[in-house]
């Protein structure tokens, strides 16, 4: 191989021989001494050397250099992978050690590049991922709260793991945005609706929370701070929506109130339709627009006033209504209203300004509300009463059509009024249960309430007593009347016998019985003419009707009421001077005084004072003789059965020993006799000797819980007889 | 004492019996005929309650006698009219419960009278005394009809003609054929280490149960042949506690049986399937006697002192007597087709 080098060294080293050749020439020719030869060529060498040892150096110190620069970019390769997270890779290398230095710095030196352009990439991400993360920082959290912590890079991490971290927090804040910004809208929609409702402009109030709110593009704010006052506006309106909906809702109330009250008319109502529909609405319930804005209370407001104010201009007419009202529920329920002066009393009182109308008003409404409620607790008693009455009218009309000696003539109608009778019949069968039910309820409603139960102003009990009396006397009557008839009928037979002709059979004496039915039939008056029809006595002034005082109706006409409740206290008196004589005539027939209620119906009663007939001063006597013939003999016959069953019952009860008594000796049912089926076996002793007793004398004899608790001890001479 | 409007104390809600006896109960009867209650006490009281059954079970007091001494035992004759009942006064009364009429003694012993029955088919009454007699007694006669002597004093005994096992002190088990009462036609060992304190026939009448003071049924059966089908079972056991047996009663329908003990609960079984059918809660003092209606609708018991542990755990202050009426389900009482292996 020809190096040029070699060449030029070769050439070198020729020149130097040549040179010194030519310097020999020289010298030769300039006839040098040999010393100053000598010198001339140890300088020359010396210069050489010198030349050399530059050169040398030279080399040194680039080496070195080029250690150097192996050296640095080392360790920033490792410097860039341990701040990169990755492992050093060429480190390996450098120990193999495989060619010279230049080689490894040529090997080095495009690795280094490589890696700081991947360091350069990933510091740029970090920087991108940090500058997001700023920027949601600042727009999540206030500058207050704001921390610059971890938002300077770091570059001595760089790693993926820290690359990672900071996405996440990213995503973190990103998630954190996204519900603020969904927080936020709900309450922009919540005030949104809050401010229809109250009738605020939305607009202005989302502004003064924060300005960006205003505009309907850009972002908006969602930092706590912002979402708080959105919540406390919130906060703040939703309590002014309840208490004016409670205003609203009062209002409602009282204008529901006055309508009722002044019967507005329902075009003047539907106007307001829609502030009534929401009376118990809830809060989130009422959301039309404007519904709770300041004018529209106050226009409902105005309504309310000019309503009240219009009340107060009616007060008065209205206290009538009221009281008319309650006069038709009294009515209904055949309770006496309370006195009528006191309207008359109240409406002078408002006039004059004594009595506030609006008191008034409560008054007569509490009022009514208690005659109502009183009016529930009757209900059931009323019905009797007007099933009793309704019987007793039958009752009335039975007895009339009873009388009518024409009745089975066949005339139009006549199957009707047949079909009457016998319903009329079976009804008048049932009415003395009717009336001892009916007693008995009230008795208890009295019991419970401590009142009297009245019907128009009469004691209910006091009616019942008093019909169960005429009743009872008109019993008496009729009875009188077929032994008189019977009587009759044997003068008649004797008169037959006497004259050999029959009179046209006498007409009971009770032909002006009709009388008082026609006489004081008034419409108005029911138990006028029932009283009258039982009496059969022809009275016609009007004390003596009040008397006679089964059911009545309520006398409609205002008038008559003071004027009846003088009649009231009459009946009362008759009424109990005719139980007294009941009682006297019961101890004259010589009967016990069994229990005097209007239930123990009893035949033997004799007639009171009370009815007037016109027969009386002929009958008394004759009755009273009637009375014990019937007492002595005809007693299975004619005494009710009602007065011998509780004396059975109470035998029964009692199960009173005497009664029935079975000789034990002789049990009638014993059939089979014993005999027969068994012979009497003889008194087994043999046994014992069979089976001698388990128990020793020492053992301890077993006993059983019964015996221990009866302190059954075995006797020693059973025991003595059986060991034997 | 009327269970109106107070709380229902009993643990498995059976209706309490209104006015219950003062003293503990010691015999309960349903009548034959009707769902009339009989129950005999020691405070000498003999009473008798109507009891309704419908959608809830109730009770109403009748009619009540009284004897001289307590009263151990009762029964009812077979039409239902007539109770017997005997006891301390050494005698037993007959009371005409239906007609009204008074009770008149119709048996004596010389000690006290633990046990009676009626024996429709012979119109005999039978009573067995601690005196260690059987008496048989024609009621028309003041003299027994038959005296039988038993090995030991009488402590239970049941009767399904013509049947008729009696318990007696030391474990003795005699069976009588009643159609020759005057010989014992049978003497069982019984199953059982401890004291009899109860007896029962079965209803088809191959064997009895025999109660014991140790929480033990001996299931007996009468052929020899059925021998290996005898069994005994543990009951009325809490833990290492062991109660009495008091009561044992067969369903009068579908045959299976009631155990009530002093543990104060009771329990129905099944003996052909040696299953337990039902277990109820404890009540809060032993269950001295209990027993059927006649259509097995309806479970009497009685809770009171049984004077298992003696008088001095005996406190008349706080001690309380009460019958009560449990209605018995299908399910409880019904013989459930066998689900486990036992053998």
């Amino acid at each position: 191989m020809s190096n040029p080098q070699n060449e030029q060294l070769l050439q070198v080293e020729t020149t130097c021989g040549t040179l010194l050749y030519e310097l020999q020439i020289i010298w030769n020719e300039v006839g040098e001494t040999d010393d100053e030869r000598d010198k001339m060529l140890l300088e020359l060498e010396q210069e050489c050397l010198e030349v050399y040892r530059r050169k040398v150096d030279l080399a040194n110190r680039s080496r070195a250099q080029l250690r150097q620069a192996i050296a640095d970019s080392e360790a920033e390769l490792a410097a860039i992978c341990s701040a990169m997270g990755e492992r050093p890779v060429h480190i390996r290398q450098s120990d193999q050690n495989t060619g010279n230095l230049k080689a490894e710095l040529r090997v080095i030196l495009p690795e280094i590049e490589e890696m700081r352009k991947r360091k350069c990439d990933r510091r740029n991400q970090f920087l991108e991922v940090l500058e997001q993360i700023q920027n949601l920082r600042n727009e999540i959290y206030s500058p207050s709260e704001y921390t610059p912590s971890n938002t300077v890079l770091d570059e001595t991490d760089l790693s993926l793991r820290k690359l990672e971290e900071l996405h996440r927090e990213l995503q973190a804040l990103e998630k954190e945005k996204s519900d603020r910004l969904n927080q936020v809208l709900d309450h922009q929609n919540t005030l949104n609706s809050l401010c229809s409702v109250l009738g605020i402009d939305y607009k202005q109030t989302v502004t003064e929370v924060h300005s960006s709110f205003g505009e309907s593009e850009g972002t908006k704010s969602i930092t706590s701070d912002t979402i708080e006052r959105l919540a406390t506006t919130i906060q703040r309106l939703r309590e002014v929506k309840l208490q004016r909906m409670q205003r609203l809702q009062d209002l409602a109330t009282s204008m529901l109130e006055l309508w009722n009250l002044m019967d507005t008319p329902i075009e003047e109502q539907q106007m307001f339709q829609n502030v009534t529909c929401n009376i118990a609405a809830s809060e989130h319930e009422i959301m039309e627009p404007n519904m709770l804005s300041v004018d529209f209370i106050n226009y409902v407001e105005a309504e309310v006033s000019r309503l009240e104010e219009f009340k107060a201009s009616k007060m008065k007419e209205l206290v009538m209504k009221k009281r008319l009202e309650l006069e038709e529920v009294c009515r209904r329920t055949h309770m006496m209203p309370e006195s009528d002066g006191a309207m008359e009393i109240a409406i002078e009182a408002i006039e004059s300004g004594a009595v506030d109308p609006a008191c008034a008003l409560e008054e007569i409404e509490l009022q009514i509300g208690r005659v109502k409620e009183e009016a529930l607790s009757r209900k059931e008693i009323l019905e009797k009463v007007e099933k009793w009455m309704g019987a007793c009218e039958e009752e009335c009309w039975l007895e009339e059509y009873n009388r009518d000696d024409n009745r089975y003539n066949a005339g139009r109608g006549a199957h009707l009024t047949l079909k009457r009778a016998e319903k009329a019949r079976t009804l008048v069968n049932k009415l003395p249960g009717m009336v001892e039910t009916l007693a008995l309820k009230t008795t208890a409603w009295e019991n419970e309430r401590g009142i009297d139960f009245t019907y128009d102003g009469i004691r209910l009990i006091s009616m019942l007593e008093e019909y169960t009396i005429l009743r009872r006397e008109k019993e008496q009557e009729q009875k009188r009347q077929r032994d008189h008839k019977k009587l009759q009928g044997q003068l008649i037979a004797e008169q037959e016998a006497l004259f050999g002709s029959k009179p046209s059979p006498m007409k009971p004496p009770q032909g002006g019985k009709k009388g008082p039915r026609l006489s004081c039939g008034g419409a108005s008056n029911r138990r006028l003419s029932l009283g009258g029809t039982m009496l059969q006595t022809p009275k016609h002034d009007t004390l003596n009707h009040s008397t006679k005082a089964t059911p009545n109706t309520r006398l409609i006409k205002k008038n008559d009421r003071l004027h009846q409740n003088d009649q009231l206290n009459h009946p009362r008196d008759d009424h109990f001077a005719a139980l007294s004589a009941g009682r006297r005539g019961l101890d004259i027939a010589g009967l016990p005084v069994k229990k005097h209620s209007f239930t123990a119906t009893n035949a033997h009663e004799p007639e009171s004072p009370m009815a007037r007939k016109p027969f009386s001063s002929i009958s008394f006597t004759e009755s009273s003789a009637q009375k014990t013939i019937t007492s002595n003999d005809n007693t299975p016959l004619t005494t009710p059965s009602k007065v011998v069953f509780p004396a059975i019952e109470k035998e029964e009860e009692n199960r009173t020993p005497n009664k029935v008594m079975i000789p034990p000796s002789t049990p009638s049912t014993a059939a089979i006799p014993m005999q027969t089926a068994m012979t009497p076996a003889p008194p087994v002793l043999a046994y014992c000797a069979n089976n001698p007793m388990k128990e020793s004398p020492g053992e301890m004899i077993e006993y059983s819980f019964e015996e221990r608790r009866a302190g059954f001890v075995l006797p020693t001479h059973l025991k003595t007889v059986i060991q034997v | 004492m009327s269970t109106f409007g107070s709380v229902n104390t009993n643990p498995n809600k059976s209706t309490e019996v209104t006015q219950s006896p003062s003293d503990c109960v010691s015999s309960l009867t349903f009548s034959p005929k009707a769902n009339f209650l009989v129950a005999t006490s020691w405070d000498n009281q003999v009473r008798c309650w109507e009891v309704m059954s419908g959608t809830s079970v109730g009770s109403a007091p009748k009619a009540s006698i009284s004897h001289d001494h307590p009263v151990l035992c009762s029964t009812w004759k077979d039409d239902g009219t007539t109770v017997f009942s005997g006891g301390c006064d050494k005698q037993v009364k007959m009371w005409p419960l239906l007609s009204g009429g008074q009770p008149v003694t119709v048996a004596m012993h010389d000690a006290s009278v633990k046990e009676i029955a009626w024996i429709p088919e012979m119109n005999v009454l039978v009573s067995g005394s601690w005196d260690k007699t059987l008496r048989y007694w024609d009621l028309r006669q003041s003299n027994p009809v038959h005296v039988q002597q038993l090995p030991e004093r009488c402590y239970a005994l049941s009767l399904r003609y013509p049947l008729m096992v009696v318990g007696t002190a030391d474990r003795n088990l005699i069976v009588y054929n009643l159609q020759n009462p005057q010989v014992e036609a049978k003497k069982i060992a019984s199953l059982l280490k401890y004291q009899s304190r109860c007896v029962e026939v079965f209803p088809d009448q191959q064997g009895f149960l025999v109660g014991s003071i140790e929480g033990r049924v001996g299931v007996h059966h009468f052929e020899d042949s059925q021998q290996s089908k005898n069994f005994t079972f543990q009951c009325h056991r809490e833990g290492n506690e062991i109660y009495s047996v008091n009561s044992l009663n067969f369903h009068p329908v579908h045959h299976t049986i009631a155990t009530a003990g002093s543990d104060g609960s009771y329990h129905f079984w099944d003996k052909d399937s040696k299953q337990r059918l039902k277990a109820f809660s404890r009540c809060n003092q032993p269950i001295t006697c209990s027993a059927f209606n006649n259509d097995g609708s309806i479970y009497a018991y009685s809770v009171c002192y049984d004077w298992s542990k003696g008088a001095e755990n005996h406190n008349p202050a706080v001690a309380k007597t009460n019958i009560f009426l449990h209605v018995t389900q299908e399910s409880e009482v019904k013989p459930k087709p066998r689900t486990g292996f036992r053998k």
